[in-house]
């Protein structure tokens, strides 16, 4: 949670992902869409941000399967900044990596030079057909889910409509997927239960917090509305 | 406290002995053990732990929080694992540490306000309860009853007589007048009164249409209410003779230090526990020092301190 020290307004701390870490560096990486985010793009070096952390429940890695299937990173949009810090993490297990990213257009694509050289198969898909397939990420997630056993696991992380479809997808080809979900949120410590999500129960449900108890979630978890 | 010249911290409000006058909020501490990375428990004069219902309640669909100018808005609706599984799960762990349980209770109805009270206050490790009141009475058209004096009288004297532990109550700031709610939840025989509670508000999303809440309408906490409740307490604590506990915006020391000026004898903070997870003990540690500074030997000395002299500003029905 990064706020701003000595502000009452906006009051509450933003939730962020870790998208890398570094030498005594941390990188975060965001969109502007409020006042909260606009604020951190305005910072200078040199200025003081608090950051608490890191919190919540992080992705799991399983040991990959001996049928060579890969890891399937899935991003859409701004959810691809979350994907760098779970690349490595992915090759020490002994996963073969693909990322999946779909934008808008072109110039949301960041980053592919930096999956590349780290050894991740890129596939690119744009809305406006100005780079890439033309289309949605999920396409590109159904032409690999087309020859069975190619995927082996996957993540997601991006805009809600997304991560219910590839859900939907990973959820009836039985692959096993995680979700990186995101909510309002005041505290992000599980105190306010303001950030939670429906999440299967038996035949009933349950509402879970995804500061404390996600942000990472398997697929076959979570109840749309 | 014992060291010489350390200030008195303690507070005595009514029947109830805080070793500390900082409280934390219902609805912003969980159970209190959410918070054990961030400070110790030990230290707080008290935790008032997120409102029991009879049974447990889901709460209402997301979204239930949005942030506001200065604060936000929350409409959790009550979500909580019920009072017979807090006083079997939550309570045991919560009483090893010295600080005062307060159960924060709640009904939809006269009679489960009464069987809440009754488990929660026979419970072993329960220092006091507190009443929210700022509840619909589901069996009577949903009026909330802490805005109908003669809702408020009737639920704390069915209260009180279940109640063998102190019995705090929890006033609603969206009355007419508060005056006229507080005398009557101390005519129902409650021995402390807190305030107040959110205010009621919404925020709209433009693009949407809509309001943000999926309930619609929620509380306003934060800065944002500060100068409201302040006046509220104040109000209280100059009309009545009652013990105050005051609540409402405490972000900082001189935040809880205007409400004790002005008559609280004690303050609870809420939703600055969000904001920096640390800051009741940081509040407590800064009351203490400026008790020092001013020579003040406890907090008795500062509470309702505030000069005689000014003008009059309560005015009541």
């Amino acid at each position: 949670m990064l706020r701003f020290p000595g502000r009452q307004d906006p009051l509450l701390p933003r939730p962020m992902s870790l998208c890398n870490v570094l030498p005594g560096r941390i990188q975060i990486l965001h969109k502007v869409v409020g006042r909260g985010t606009a604020l951190l793009a305005a910072l200078s070096v040199g200025d003081r941000i608090q950051a608490l952390g890191p919190l919540g429940r992080p992705f799991e890695i399983p040991a990959p399967p001996e049928t060579g299937s890969r890891a399937v990173m899935v991003a859409g949009g701004i959810g691809i900044a979350i994907f760098p810090f779970l690349v490595p993490a992915l090759s020490r297990a002994g996963w073969k990596s693909t990322l999946l990213f779909g934008t808008r257009r072109s110039a949301e694509l960041v980053q592919l030079d930096w999956f590349r050289a780290h050894g991740v198969e890129v596939r690119i898909a744009t809305e406006d057909g100005s780079a890439g397939r033309q289309g949605l990420v999920t396409a590109l997630l159904q032409e690999m889910l087309a020859v069975p056993g190619t995927v082996g696991m996957a993540y997601a992380c991006g805009p809600q409509p997304m991560l219910k479809a590839v859900g939907n997808l990973l959820n009836a080809a039985a692959v096993p997927c995680q979700l990186s979900l995101e909510a309002w949120m005041a505290c992000g410590i599980g105190a306010c239960l303001g950030c939670v999500v429906k999440v299967r129960r038996g035949s009933d449900f349950v509402y879970a917090r995804i500061c404390i108890e996600g942000p990472t979630m398997a697929a076959t978890e979570v109840l749309w509305d | 406290m014992g060291l010489k010249g350390a200030p008195d911290l303690r507070v005595q409000l009514g029947p109830l002995t805080l070793k500390n006058p900082v409280i934390t909020a219902s609805g912003t501490f969980g159970y209190g053990t959410e918070f054990l990375p961030f400070l110790d428990l030990n230290r707080l004069g008290g935790i008032c732990v997120k409102g029991l219902s009879l049974k447990p309640r889901k709460g209402n669909p997301p979204p239930r929080t949005c942030e506001t100018p200065a604060g936000m808005l929350n409409a959790i609706g009550l979500a909580n694992v019920g009072v017979e599984e807090f006083v079997s799960t939550k309570l045991p762990a919560l009483r090893s540490y010295d600080t005062a349980v307060i159960a924060n209770i709640f009904g939809e109805s006269l009679e489960e306000y009464v069987e809440v009270a009754r488990i929660a206050s026979a419970a072993k490790g329960v220092t006091a309860l507190e009443l929210n009141i700022s509840c619909p009475n589901t069996e009577r058209g949903g009026r909330v009853f802490g805005c109908d004096p003669d809702a408020t009288r009737r639920v704390v004297s069915a209260v009180r007589r279940v109640c063998s532990v102190p019995l705090i109550v929890k006033l609603t700031p969206n009355v007419t007048d508060i005056l006229t709610i507080a005398r009557e939840a101390v005519k129902g025989g409650a021995d402390v009164l807190s305030l107040v509670n959110t205010f009621l508000g919404i925020a709209v999303d433009l693009e949407g249409r809509r309001l943000v809440l999926a309930s619609g309408v929620g509380g306003v906490s934060g800065p944002a209410i500060k100068p409201q409740a302040l006046y509220l307490v104040y109000q209280v604590c100059r009309g009545l003779k009652v013990p105050v506990i005051g609540m409402g915006g405490i972000m900082s020391t001189n935040d809880a230090l205007e409400f004790l000026m002005v008559g609280a004898g004690a303050i609870q903070v809420g939703t600055a526990n969000f904001v920096d997870p640390a800051s009741s003990v940081k509040i407590l540690e800064g009351i203490g020092e400026y008790l020092e500074r001013s020579q003040m030997g406890s907090v008795s000395e500062l509470v309702g301190s505030l000069r005689d002299d000014g003008p009059n500003v309560v005015f009541s029905t």
